[in-house]
This record gives C-alpha cells, structure tokens and sequence, in this order.
C-alpha cells in the first residue's frame, strides 16, 4: 500500500454507501431526543 | 436540553452541543455493526481498488482454488472477534527478525531424530526491519515460540501485524509450497494454515491483510459518520427554526 492518496478512493466508495443510513439513524434520533425534552 | 434552553443557550447550541450528543448513542451502536460487515464484506472493493486485504486474498484464494487460504480465510471471517487476551508471548518474539533474506532458498536440513527433511527458517516478519543490537537472531528462537501462538480469529491482531505476524507476508519460500497445513499428515509446526502456491506465509499474509481492511473500514466509517451526523443535524436545527416561526 501507498501513502494516504491511496485510501481516498476506496473510503468515499465505502463511505458514500453508509452516509444514508448513518444520516437516517442520526435524524431520527436526534428527534427522538427533542421531542423526550419538549 | 431543558437546562440549556433555561440557561438561555441559542438553539444550535442546544441542538449541535447537547441534543447531538445524546442521539449519537445509536450511530455508534450501528458503527460498530458495519465495523465487521465491512471488514468481511469489501471483497469487490478491494479487488476493484487492489488493496492486499482479506476480501482480495478470498478472491485470489478462489481463483486459485488455494484451499488452505480460502479455509483459513473463512475461518477469520466466521469467528467472532472475542474478547479475550491474547496468550502470553515471549519476550523474544517481539523481536523483529535480522534474518538476510538468502535464508530462504537454503538447502533443507535433516532432522536428528527421524531424518525427515526440515525447511530452513523462514525471514520472519519485516523486510524492512533492520537489525538492531538487542535483538536476538531469530534463529535462536525456540521452533515452539513460531506462529501457532496466534489466534486466527481475533481481528484486531492486525493492528499489530509487524509484531504479531510470524513471517514476511511477500517473502516467498518456493521450497515450502507444497508444505501441507498442520491438520494433514506429514505437518509442520511452523506453519499452521501452511504457505500458499508461491511459498509464502498464509498466516502472515491474513495478518497483514487484516490490517488493512481494519484500517479502511474505520476510516471509511469515521467518514461515513462524521459527514452524516452535521447534515442530519443541520436539516433537524432548519426544522426546529421553521416550526419556531
């Protein structure tokens, strides 16, 4: 393996396929947490 | 969160200081599930990109049908990572080794007892380690210290895969390749999955390559999770103003 070059690539291909789900659970829970205060 | 508002706190304070870090809990949780499905799932990825990780040596090991690397890569994929302590190694095995690599294509020696041939030691983990004076040759390093004091499925040992692993991952041994693993007759003991079809190590190389899917899995996930939680907390705080108003 390379320097730090050769991790972008592979990081935002695995990344990009987690971004959705990882924003879905945050959102969700982040409602979760303001309505349990309200 | 009630406090903070009390307290006269902005609602981004509120929203990005205390509501962000109490909905992290579950992000973390699902971090830590995609930690294993990446490590053990990204053998398109690293095949695409050409990363030596565990995903490339499963395809290899299927193209090849290289038995001993394929079992021993699914051995390392299906056990789960335990907690536990490794065993207790010894203080020489941390050694890394000073061994040239001419070794390698040595002729076999006789074994004392049963006169059955013996493959001369392998360069041990390293290529680029240089010798230093505190360290012992690693041929004076009892045969019963080798590589079966690793635990084949604890993937965190691949962060430590110049220490951990028993030999050179790319040195390669053209004598020892048919050498069988130790579960077939006519065994050796100082290879346990056995080398592969060019004579290198399996365990070394499942070491290495276990490193690497590690280090791309958490860095991909830190990216994943980083770039997510600002946005979804963004839309949330946009939300919040919007039903304010």
């Amino acid at each position: 393996m390379g320097g730090p070059a050769h991790y972008v690539l592979p990081v935002i291909t695995l990344g990009a396929f987690l971004v959705a789900g990882f924003m879905r659970i945050t959102r969700s829970a982040m409602l979760e947490v303001m309505e349990a205060s309200s | 969160m009630k406090l903070a508002r009390i307290k006269g706190l902005s609602e981004t304070v509120v929203i990005w200081k205390h509501c962000l870090r109490n909905a992290l809990i579950p992000v973390l949780t699902l971090w830590g599930v995609f930690v294993g499905n990446l490590i053990t799932g990204a053998i398109v990825t690293e095949t695409v990109f050409a990363w030596p990780g565990i995903g490339r040596l499963t395809y290899e090991a299927v193209i090849y049908r290289d038995f001993p690397l394929l079992q021993a890569t699914i051995i390392l994929k299906s056990i789960p990572d335990p907690d536990h302590q490794p065993r207790r190694r010894h203080p020489l095995c941390l050694c890394r080794s000073a061994h040239p690599a001419g070794l390698t294509m040595a002729h076999h020696e006789r074994s004392p007892s049963d006169g059955t041939a013996v493959p001369p030691p392998r360069p041990r983990c390293g290529a680029r380690s240089v010798a230093t004076p505190r360290c012992r040759p690693a041929a004076h390093v009892p045969r019963a210290l080798g590589p079966d004091r690793h635990h084949l499925g604890d993937r965190r040992h691949g962060v430590f895969a110049p220490l951990l692993a028993p030999y050179s991952p790319i040195d390669q041994t053209l004598r020892d390749k048919l050498l069988p693993p130790i579960w077939v007759d006519g065994r050796q003991r100082q290879v346990p999955p056995g080398p592969d079809a060019f004579g290198r190590d399996i365990l070394s190389r499942l070491i290495y390559g276990a490193r690497i899917s590690l280090l791309v899995a958490l860095l991909a996930l830190t990216a994943a999770a980083a770039s997510a939680s600002p946005s979804a907390s963004s839309r949330v705080t946009s939300a919040a103003r919007s039903t304010a108003c």
